[in-house]
């Protein structure tokens, strides 16, 4: 008993294996490769639609995620995007087969100057949730540039500018009135 | 009867001026900025690999298993240059907590696995780790590597170095799971700069 125990544990031990699940195929692509978002002010939000094209003939679920790349793999002058929580998107899309979709991607940057003027970039990443030992991964290049604005836009010297006429206006009406009114009695 | 006439006409002063002010209100509030978003919609990122799966069958403790070089192609079919990135992952048994986590540096150990790949045409011992960070992939002259699109393609192989045995009787290693070890390799492809 023992014996046969002991070989049993054996064969069990030997059979360690390196197999991958079911062999999968997938192909699917994905457009633009690169979006680039200018002047967007603090404060502000932005819009665009990626499509991801499956290409197979069975249904795929993708997945969404964000990727920030090291320095030496963005663009010259980028700096790391501050908060991956910034850039909103549905994390998982699935897709008929033979079909694409239209995936909308917001960008909302907060509200204080001290996000103005700068220049970064993140990564979209997109893959389908089906894995085989190899899989496929592609990513989207986003480089978003900041404007001015933010708190400064909301008290920008233009709007105290019409504030001030406004009242000026309303004033110098007012003086009026009641002066014409005064020399009428 | 003047003063009343002097009263409608100020009042519509004030009206129209305050009208007239409305809309460009909102536009200054903006600080005259406009968003622009640029992205080319007939650019588009396609790449195939003419294998996804690497059957072994039963391997060994501390043992190192090799495909070919030119195992598997990676094919730009799409129409924009593509940088190709690479990262591994731990091997995991399903079903079950074992699990091999994979080398950072190509040394095994217990329940420690290193995977790492040659390019095709690349002098024959000329190997790179495949570790859990994404890292470009690169020729051994440490060129990255770059697909061009319209079907430009690059070959490669595997190899695999099997954890060190977890026991150890009369000699010879064992490891104490009979089930298969899932791992995945993911190849990213990301628009060149």
């Amino acid at each position: 008993m023992t014996r046969q125990h002991k070989y049993i544990w054996l064969t069990v031990a030997l059979a360690a294996l390196f197999l991958p699940s079911s062999a999968l195929a997938w192909g699917f692509s994905i457009s633009p490769p690169e979006v680039k978002i200018d002047n967007l002010s603090p404060g502000q939000k932005a819009e665009f639609n990626l499509t991801i094209h499956n290409k197979d003939n069975i249904i795929h679920t993708f997945v969404l995620t964000t990727y920030n790349p090291e320095e030496s793999e963005r663009r010259p002058r980028r700096a790391e995007f501050p908060d991956s929580n910034w850039v909103s998107f549905p994390h998982q899309v699935e897709i008929q087969a033979n079909s694409e979709a239209k995936i909308k991607v917001k960008v909302a940057i907060p509200s204080q100057q001290k996000w103005a003027g700068k220049d970064w970039e993140i990564w979209l990443s997109i893959t389908p949730e089906d894995k085989d030992l190899l899989v496929v991964n592609y990513y989207i290049r986003l480089l978003v540039s900041t404007g001015e604005g933010g708190e400064r836009a909301e008290t920008s010297p233009h709007i105290e500018l019409i504030v001030g006429i406004i009242v000026l206006l309303l004033l110098g009406c007012g003086i009026y009135y009641f002066r014409r009114k005064a020399k009428a009695r | 009867m003047q003063v009343r006439k002097m009263d409608k006409r100020i009042i519509s002063i004030i009206l129209v001026t305050i009208l007239a002010l409305i809309p460009c209100v909102p536009a200054l509030a903006e600080g005259n900025s406009t968003v622009t978003i640029t992205m080319a919609t007939d650019k588009y990122v396609d790449i195939t690999l003419d294998k996804t799966a690497w059957n072994i069958g039963d391997v060994e403790p501390n043992t190192e298993y090799m495909t070919t070089p030119t195992w598997c192609t990676i094919t730009n079919e799409g129409n924009c240059v593509v940088n190709i990135r690479i990262k591994g992952a731990n091997a995991e048994c399903d079903g079950s907590t074992y699990t091999w986590a994979l080398s950072s540096n190509n040394t095994t150990a217990v329940k420690k696995y290193a995977l790492l790949y040659h390019i095709s045409y690349d002098s024959a011992d000329s190997y790179t780790s495949i570790t859990t960070i994404e890292a470009p992939m690169k020729k051994a002259n440490g060129d990255t590597i770059q697909l061009i699109g319209n079907s430009d393609n690059e070959q490669f192989g595997l190899k695999l170095l099997t954890p060190k045995p977890d026991t150890t009787v009369s000699g010879t290693g064992y490891f104490l799971k009979d089930k298969a070890m899932e791992a995945t390799i993911t190849i990213s492809a990301v628009v060149a700069s």
